[in-house]
């Protein structure tokens, strides 16, 4: 039934984070796909993403750093999954090569409507909200090239190089059919009594019709995950909703405040755990409420656990208490008190 | 070929005639949707004589109307106004109904098209079906309902909503379910989930029994592939379906030991006539095939080798898995079939093949299992392994035998289990319960690749069963002869890349001690001596059938189950005896035993596409294995609950469950499961396309959060909700908790003017729909607070204006300009919190009960197939490409479109336009020949004399609507003893064709001569059975309905005695009223085929040329000395329509029309008659001219208003839109005008003139650009207070804001101020940024408004017809008569009815032209004698009548007395009603007749018995 005959083995970026402040995420994702027979083999080379400031600064050179790691994917021949928001985001942004289309949207569809430019066809080109959705995460890496530089890349690169991969963010690729089975058979201890909310961030859903998650408002892979592994796991309004992690060293009182409203809604929510997949949010979620929060009287701390972390604790793998520590909102008492 | 339609196209454009096509036309019109505008053009087209295909996807008409609670602005139920209209469709003799149809393609050219359609089916006869619902109980499927915007649940089978037209139920099914499909036996899975769901457990248990009869094994040990198939799996976990099977079958089995039998097994007649029949073997294969046979009525003998029944079941599954008497439950219901049974009879040993052949068996089937264990061996020759003869190892069947038998009890010290499949876990399980002290399990493969069920795996691991996996067994070693170590080597691969088996290993190698070894590495068929490879085939050990038929090389011999196909599950033994049951059946017939049969199947039904909940799975409880000697069966039943509850996650697939309920339920035999889809060529002359529009999916805005919060709903949600009969009876309640909400929040165009996600343009009704809601909602509760969030609030059409005041000045309502952030729930109180911009202009959070989105309206994606398949061409958003003079012809001639399809419109527009395109049919089709559009048997007056009444009376059981309340026999007897009775009897439905066919026949055997029927109501009766008694030659008003069951069994279901007596009381009043009436006749009119069209503008021409197209004649009358309107003053048109060419185009072909005579500087003076025949008197040039004609188009226009704000006429800069038309045509713009702003509304929503002026919005917007397109250095700023850019004018503001043009929003209440400066100055307050802004105008343009013609008012009243509050003619109804006056025969079009753009003028006329087209289409004009009647000696001419008719019926005869022209009465009775005299009188309801009526109820022992009790 399960891929008897086929071998499950994925191309791996962990990318900076994961190499260092994240080190707990890389370290029970690559346990958890152990235990569940699923071979991870890290790029070798793999260079920086650009997510950190590339993109900002210069577009080509985030465009060829993203490239770059795509190629070195498609050398090893399977698919890749990036366990880092901010990695993920950069490299399937590259891979669909439409960002720079971004602003424009209603604008060139407008123009298109009023019979200004080509159409091509009656409703295609600017996909209605019912096709947005349901974009895969399959696409050329090194796509048409349109505008300045998408020109530039095209010409720079072989065209040998032409193939399909496609890029898995840790949610998604937990929730392919085949690898949710497998863990579903591997959850040893049900982590019932843990009451999570998931919480995904932006970097995993924005722009939607590039990331092509089928609801960004309510995205629901990481609760169907959680749900797996025995969590009673609430659902709440703040799945996407900003966490301020970028704004933490130039706004930290609009970090604060988002911050704050994510810990408190969570908690309205019955919630006694926050779940994330994305290295920025449990940085930023787990630093400043250990800075912010644990001062206030309204709210009270929650643990923000790695989806990879709580997955290892239900198969039952070690090194648990090695993670916990690298935690600021120590989540062992909670755990503890659950009998887990 | 789309080339060759632009071609027409130019110059259709360019000389828009009528099309006339070469010989004659098909009189046929196909009109596609069976919405509104579908229904109006049908009906239309209809009366006018031409047979009218209405085609619908759906499996009723009524469109979206029908979903509506009520109708803007005048609030009328939507319902009640189109009920009638779809009983008249459905009684019309000219309509056929195609319903659940789809359109494949269209060819042919214009009058002769070939329709090619395709019927799905409706599994429902809609010949037999009455529409009496007893269905409806029967389905035990529960569906969210679409038709109520998915809050309330409907069956399988269904009927959108209770007036439905056809009144046929229809069953939807989307293909198989996937569990059933995937059941090897065939079980309807889903049929008996959802019976499960319902607590009808004993169905649930006969349906899974009907085709797996080992309902209780399969409970326990089946692999369920159902659950591997199930669609849940998608959504969070598949159904629990083997565990819903085993509550039932241990609910069954419970009340079997308490003595009950609520399910008994079907038993088989034998007879004795039919072949015998032998099954070898007592497994599950021989067993179904052995119970299918017997129930066929053959007479069977099963031989069995051992001593005991169940095969592999009975002697291998452990106790703990499979209990001996849960077995022993299902083979006794298989046998209780009827067969013979021979224990210990076994093949090759106590017989053979011949034996059986000679015992006079005529077919034999093999199922003798595969019993014989594979061994061990180191290679392909089969040398067996070191050590494998020692003592302590045995195989995992013996093994398992032996302890199932009784002779094995308990094990010590180690075992080892070799091998990966379901035996090894069943052994190594075993084994720990006899007490062995460690069970370990090796075997080849890894952990994932096991062949054994992973929840096998994992229930053994549980129970201390050490996995070692990926060790293949390479030797033995043993002292004193017994085992002692087992040895493997390491197995790095099991199979090859093809799949094949071929492991292959490392020298790597692994020692473990045993004390016992147990092999299980899988059986094969029984070596037997005694079977020639000649005769039957063998691959792998295994014999060889022909996998279809299971038929063995000997023909007379069948072979099937684990022998065939080596060991499998149960299940799949079970679908082997079904088939070779049906191949035996089909041998001893001598049919052919392919034939139908294949082993492919259709793809089973996906995902049903709503959103789903995920709900978790219910937990199957394990009892926990407590240690050796605990052979308890570890799986536990369900709780009754939990079966339902789990039963009821089930998503219903395939909607339809083939469970088969309603055909038991159903007594009219309606139903047919196995229909299938049906392809149709029709021949027509033209079609009308009006497939309609559907919601914009709320999910394009997710930050609204729709489908995440409950208390998020649709506009179509509310409407359903707010309606009486939808899913919460009226009340807005809050989904979450049923709470009626406090605060609640409209948030618009959504979906609406959206050019990221949802659709461009503006959907024009949601505006007012969401006002109207909210009126709604606040009139009905006093505790709702409604606010509207809005972008501009687009109340455009007429009544708007005021019904927006009336929603302001309850004060409860509150409109916000301005938009919605986002939505989020507190997740407590599932209130939510709503991101806005408060009062200051900053964000805030504010928090409501509900939020209603108002989604906005695109074309149906069935519509835009459809389209493509006629060949149509679309526009960018979809609808079809039309042009402001053809606004209702599509690319493609002879086809043209209606409805909201053509654009998203309210529906007084939709059906306007339906009007319309009949008009350019019947032009189309002006040489096609009609058919009478009335029913047959037309009534002379008077016909029948007033002999004495001898009455027949048919009470309708209604299948069991009716009956299973009132005794109906009762009722028969008592209807017989009434006085004038001379027949009386019960039908099973009155209603159906064969009970008409009967009534006539009665009506001539009795000479019957007044006729009551009892049953439902007349509204929706009474037209049928007048018809069926006009056939049976007996005047139709003879007749009378007591209306039994809405009003007696339906409200009086809990009390049949008392309701019993009801209808006698009811049934007794129609009796003693129909022996009083009297016979009434039909008038007949001649009908004068010629109409006035009065006014000269666009409208008046455009309603000539159509009628003369129609070859009707036209006077056409214009005041002035020249023709033209209004028009004749516009520049530009949206849309880049030269308006010159346009008009000159209509004038010059309605000039030249012999067909249309053209009176200008012309008025009319006075008309008398009435429909079918006016005389028209006009006044020209001093002398009088008279006209005679069947109908009148009133075509009048209105006129601009010219302003006295802003000083206009006393500053030459300050000009009107018009004016400034005439500046950008010369093409010539003044250097030194830079700076251009325009005033909106001037002249329109002020005091003076409440209303909206429609049309200045657009025209703004389309001068704003023509001058920024032609001098984009000029700066043109807009100041509006609502942006009224309605449909598609909404992409021209857009692109006037793209182009630059600035639009700022003034406060509602206040004006700006001029500054007559140089250059100008304009003060206004703006009301975005809240403050006062002043800026320059070299030129000050404003738009101004449109007001009535002051000639209106005296032709309203010759023509006797009434002016709305603003000086507009007013039309018949808002909605569903917009161009008719409520006197039959008088026609409106175009401004003289309101404000609007030229396009609307046009397709108005067009509309005009239509009805009057229909009118006098018809041969005569026939009107029922149901008229008001005046008993002259009894009249004192007090006139009371003539101010209530609303019909101008009523007028002063010379005698001094009222008389009533009875072409013009239309039956209504409100002059009856108001007669202080009683001296008018309205058959059938004269006060005689119904105080009859009245006396006969009331003198009832029911009445009695209730007052004096």
């Amino acid at each position: 039934m399960l891929g008897r005959f086929g071998k499950l083995e994925f191309a791996y970026y962990p990318g900076c984070s994961l190499a260092g402040t994240a080190r707990e995420y890389d370290e029970s994702l690559r346990e958890v796909c152990a235990a569940l027979g699923v071979q991870l083999v890290e790029l070798p080379d793999w260079n920086c993403c650009g997510g950190s400031s590339a993109h900002f600064l210069d577009r080509e050179l985030a465009d060829k750093l993203a490239r770059r790691n795509l190629r070195l994917a498609q050398e090893v021949g399977s698919d890749l999954l990036v366990p880092c928001a901010a990695c993920f985001h950069r490299l399937k942004v590259t891979l669909q090569g439409q960002d720079r289309t971004l602003p424009a949207r209603g604008e060139r569809r407008l123009q298109e409507l009023l019979g200004q430019l080509p159409t091509g066809g009656s409703q295609e080109g600017f996909p209605s909200a019912k096709v947005l959705g349901k974009e895969g995460n399959s696409a050329d890496p090194l796509p048409k090239g349109e505008g300045e530089n998408g020109e530039k890349a095209a010409t720079a690169s072989n065209r040998s190089e032409r193939s399909t991969i496609r890029i898995f963010p840790v949610n998604e690729f937990f929730t392919d059919p085949r690898i949710l089975e497998r863990l579903r058979c591997a959850v040893r201890r049900s982590l019932g009594g843990l009451q999570p909310v998931a919480y995904y961030g932006c970097l995993t859903q924005r722009p939607v019709h590039v990331m092509g998650s089928g609801n960004p408002e309510n995205p629901q892979a990481m609760d169907r995950i959680l749900e797996v592994l025995g969590t009673s796991v609430h659902s709440w309004a703040y799945k996407t909703d900003c966490c301020g992690a970028s704004l933490g060293i130039t706004e930290p009182e609009v970090t604060r405040r988002l911050v704050t409203t994510l810990v408190k809604a969570a908690a309205e929510a019955g919630a006694n755990c926050i779940v994330t997949a994305c290295p920025m949010c449990q940085a930023n979620l787990d630093l400043r409420q250990a800075e912010f929060v644990r001062t206030s009287t309204e709210v009270r701390t929650v643990p923000v656990f790695y989806i990879t972390e709580l997955m290892a604790l239900a198969i039952g793998v070690s090194g648990h208490e090695r993670w916990w520590k690298r935690h600021l909102v120590d989540p062992r008492p909670l755990l503890r008190s659950l009998g887990l | 070929m789309s080339e060759h339609f632009l071609a027409q196209r130019e110059s259709a454009a360019e000389f828009p005639s009528f099309e006339r096509t070469s010989g004659a036309s098909i009189g046929t019109v196909a009109v596609i949707g069976g919405g509104i505008a579908g229904m109006q053009a049908a009906l239309d087209l209809g009366r006018a004589g031409f047979r009218v295909l209405l085609v619908e996807e759906g499996p009723a008409v009524g469109g979206r109307m029908v979903q509506l609670d009520k109708t803007f602005p005048t609030n009328d139920c939507s319902m009640c106004t189109i009920s009638p209209r779809l009983v008249e469709l459905e009684r019309h003799p000219n309509i056929e109904l195609y319903l659940d149809s789809e359109v494949l393609g269209l060819e042919g050219k214009p009058g002769a098209f070939r329709l090619r359609l395709r019927r799905k089916p409706r599994f429902v006869d809609l010949n037999r079906c009455n529409g009496c619902g007893d269905c409806l109980d029967a389905c035990p499927v529960v569906l969210p309902n679409e038709f109520e915007g998915f809050l309330g649940i409907r069956k399988a089978i269904w009927k959108p909503y209770p007036q439905a037209v056809p009144r046929a139920m229809a069953i939807s099914k989307r293909g198989e379910p996937p569990c059933a499909q995937a059941c090897p036996a065939g079980v309807q899975v889903q049929g008996y989930v959802a019976l499960a769901a319902m607590g009808r457990w004993a169905e649930a248990y006969a349906l899974i029994r009907k085709r797996n009869p080992f309902v209780s094994t399969c409970g326990r040990i089946c692999h369920h592939p159902c659950e591997l198939a199930c669609n849940r799996a998608q959504v969070d976990d598949p159904l629990a379906i083997r565990a819903i099977k085993r509550f039932l079958a241990d609910w069954y089995g419970h009340r079997r030991s308490a003595g009950e039998d609520p399910a008994p097994a079907p038993r088989g007649a034998v007879d004795p006539r039919k072949p015998k029949i032998a099954v070898v073997g007592g497994g599950p294969a021989g067993l179904t095939a052995a119970r299918d046979l017997a129930l066929m009525g053959y007479p069977v003998t099963l031989l069995e080798g051992s001593g005991q029944l169940g095969g592999v079941l009975s002697q291998a599954i452990p106790e703990f898995r499979l209990p001996r008497q849960r077995l022993h439950q299902d083979v006794a219901d298989i046998v209780a079939a009827g067969f013979e049974v021979r224990l210990n009879a076994q093949w090759g040993r106590d017989f053979q093949l011949e034996d059986l052949r000679r015992e006079g068996f005529h077919a034999v089937f093999l199922a003798t299992g595969c019993p014989e264990p594979l061994r061990l061996s180191t290679d392909p020759e089969g040398r067996p392994l070191p050590g494998l003869d020692l003592g302590g190892i045995t195989t995992g069947l013996s093994f398992l035998g032996e302890v199932k038998a009784g002779r094995l009890t308990e094990l010590s010290g180690k075992v080892v289990v070799i091998g990966g499949g379901n035996v090894a876990i069943d052994a190594a399980r075993t084994a720990l319960r006899l007490g062995a002290r460690e069970v370990e399990l090796v075997c080849l493969e890894s952990r994932q690749e096991m062949p054994a069920y992973s929840w096998e795996v994992g229930a053994a691991v549980e129970e201390g069963v050490r996995l070692s996996c990926g060790w293949g067994p390479a030797a033995f070693w043993g002292r004193n002869g017994n085992v002692e170590a087992a040895e493997f080597r390491r197995c790095v691969r099991v199979w090859d890349d093809c799949g094949r088996f071929a492991p292959s290993f490392t020298e790597e190698r692994y020692r473990t001690s045993a004390d016992y070894v147990i092999v299980a590495i899988g059986q094969r068929f029984q070596k037997r001596p005694f079977l020639t490879d000649a005769v039957f085939a063998k691959e792998n050990g295994l014999l060889r059938v022909d996998p279809l038929t299971l038929q063995t090389q000997i023909p007379w011999v069948f072979a099937g189950g684990d022998l065939v196909t080596g060991p499998r599950s149960v299940v799949e033994a079970v679908a082997q005896g079904h088939e070779a049951a049906e191949s035996i059946d089909r041998f001893c017939r001598g049919l052919d035993l392919r034939e139908g049969r294949s082993n492919g199947k259709p793809s089973p039904a996906r995902l049903p596409d709503r959103p789903v909940p995920r709900k978790s799975r219910v937990a199957i409880g394990i009892r926990k294995f407590s240690g050796p000697g605990d052979f308890h069966e570890s799986e536990q039943t369900l709780p009754t609950a939990a079966a339902r509850t789990e039963a009821a996650r089930c998503l219903a697939c395939g909607d339809c469950s083939q469970c088969m309920a309603c055909v038991e339920a159903c007594r009219a035999g309606a139903v047919i499961h196995d229909m299938i889809p049906e392809e149709i060529a029709v021949d027509v002359g033209a079609v009308i396309l009006a497939p309609g529009v559907e919601p914009v999916d709320p999910m394009c805005r997710p930050e609204f959060g729709f489908g995440q919060f409950t208390n998020v709903v649709t506009s179509v949600q509310v409407e359903r909700m707010l309606s009486a009969s939808g899913p919460t009876g009226g009340h807005l309640r809050r989904p979450s908790d049923g709470a009626l909400p406090r605060r609640v929040a409209w948030i618009q165009c959504v979906g609406s003017r959206d050019l990221a996600a949802g659709e461009p343009y503006c959907s024009s009704v949601c505006c007012m729909y969401a006002v109207k809601q909210a009126l709604v909602a606040v009139e009905h509760d006093p505790n709702v607070e409604a606010t509207i969030f809005y972008q501009d609030l687009r109340a455009f059409g007429k009544g708007f204006e005021g019904f927006v005041r009336r929603a302001q000045a309850t004060g409860r309502i509150t409109f916000r300009a301005g938009s919605v952030a986002a939505v989020r729930e507190n997740p407590a109180s599932k209130d939510l919190v709503l991101r806005v911009l408060a009062e200051e202009g900053k964000p805030a959070e504010e928090v409501y009960d509900l939020v209603v989105l108002s989604v906005g309206l695109r074309p149906s994606p069935s519509g835009i197939e459809v389209a493509k398949r006629l060949g149509i061409q679309l526009g960018p958003t979809g609808f079809p490409q039309t042009t402001i003079e053809e606004p209702v012809s599509t690319s493609r001639s002879g086809v043209f479109v209606a409805g909201a399809f053509r654009e998203v419109v309210d529906i007084p527009e939709a059906v306007t336009s339906a009007s319309a395109a009949t008009a350019k049919v019947m032009a189309l089709l002006r040489d096609a020949g009609r058919r009478p559009g009335r029913p047959a048997g037309h009534v002379e007056h008077r016909t029948a004399g007033l002999a004495p009444p001898r009455i027949g009376v048919f009470i309708c059981r209604c299948g069991a609507n009716i009956a299973r309340v009132i005794s109906v026999t009762d009722l028969v007897q008592y209807v017989s003893a009434l006085p004038g009775v001379v027949y009386a009897e019960e039908n099973l439905y009155t209603c159906s064709t064969d009970t008409q066919e009967r009534i006539k026949k009665i009506i001539a055997d009795y000479r019957l001569n007044r006729i009551v029927v009892a049953s439902c109501s007349p509204r929706t009766h009474e037209p049928l059975f007048q018809q069926t008694l006009r056939e049976a030659g007996l005047n139709p008003y003879l007749f009378e309905m007591a209306n039994i069951r809405d009003q007696c069994s339906w409200v009086h279901y809990d009390c049949p005695a008392a309701a019993t007596q009801k209808a006698k009381a009811l049934v007794r009043a129609a009796v003693f009223k129909v022996a009083r009436l009297r016979p009434i006749g039909e008038m007949i009119v001649p009908l004068t085929k010629s109409v006035l069209v009065v006014g000269g503008g666009i409208a008046g021409l455009v309603a000539a040329d159509s009628l003369a197209a129609q070859r009707i004649q036209v006077v056409l009358v214009e005041k002035t000395n020249q023709l033209g309107g209004l028009l004749r003053k516009k520049r530009f048109l949206p849309g880049g329509t030269d308006p010159e060419k346009l008009l000159s185009a209509f004038v010059g072909r309605v000039s030249s029309n012999p067909w249309v005579e053209v009176l200008t500087d012309c008025v009319v003076e006075s008309v008398a008659g009435h429909v079918g025949k006016f005389r028209v008197l006009l006044y020209r040039g001093g002398e009088r001219l008279e006209r005679l004609v069947g109908a009148i188009i009133v075509a009048t226009g209105a006129q601009p208003y010219v302003p006295i704000e802003y000083g206009y006429g006393a500053i030459p800069q300050v000009i009107t839109q018009h004016e400034l038309e005439t500046m950008l045509q010369a093409n010539h713009w003044p250097g030194d005008f830079k700076k251009v702003v325009m005033i909106q509304c001037v002249g329109s929503r002020n005091e003076d003139r409440p209303y909206c002026s429609r049309v200045c919005c657009v025209q703004a917007v389309t001068n704003a650009i023509l001058l920024k397109e032609r001098c984009p250095e000029v700066e043109v700023v807009v100041l509006y207070r609502q942006m009224r850019t309605y449909g598609h004018h909404e992409l021209a503001y857009a692109r006037a804001r793209q182009l630059g043009v600035v639009f700022l929003r003034l406060e509602e209440a206040s004006s700006p101020e001029v500054l007559p400066d140089r250059p100008l100055r304009v003060r206004f307050r703006e009301m975005n940024l809240r403050r006062v802004m002043e800026i320059e105008a070299d030129l000050l343009v404003l738009s101004v408004g449109v007001e009535r013609d002051p000639s209106g008012a005296s032709l309203a009243q010759i023509l006797k017809v009434p002016l709305d509050g603003e000086g507009f003619f007013q039309e018949a109804h808002m909605k569903l008569r917009p161009v008719d006056f409520a006197s039959e025969g008088i026609f409106v079009a175009g401004l003289a009815h309101g404000p609007k753009l030229v396009e609307e003028t046009i397709i108005q006329a067009l509309a005009a032209a239509g009805r009057a087209g229909s009118l006098l289409g018809q041969e005569v004009l026939i009107r029922p004698g149901t008229v008001a009647a005046v008993d002259k000696s009894r009249c004192a001419a007090c006139l009371t009548c003539m101010r209530v008719c609303a019909f101008g019926a009523i007028s002063l005869s010379p005698e001094g007395v009222v008389q009533v022209e009875p072409l013009t009465c239309q039956g209504c009775g409100a002059c009856v009603a108001k007669c202080p005299r009683r001296a008018l009188n309205l058959e059938p309801f004269t006060e005689e007749e119904l105080l009859a009526k009245v006396k006969a109820l009331v003198q009832s022992e029911w009445v009695a018995a209730a007052v004096g009790g």
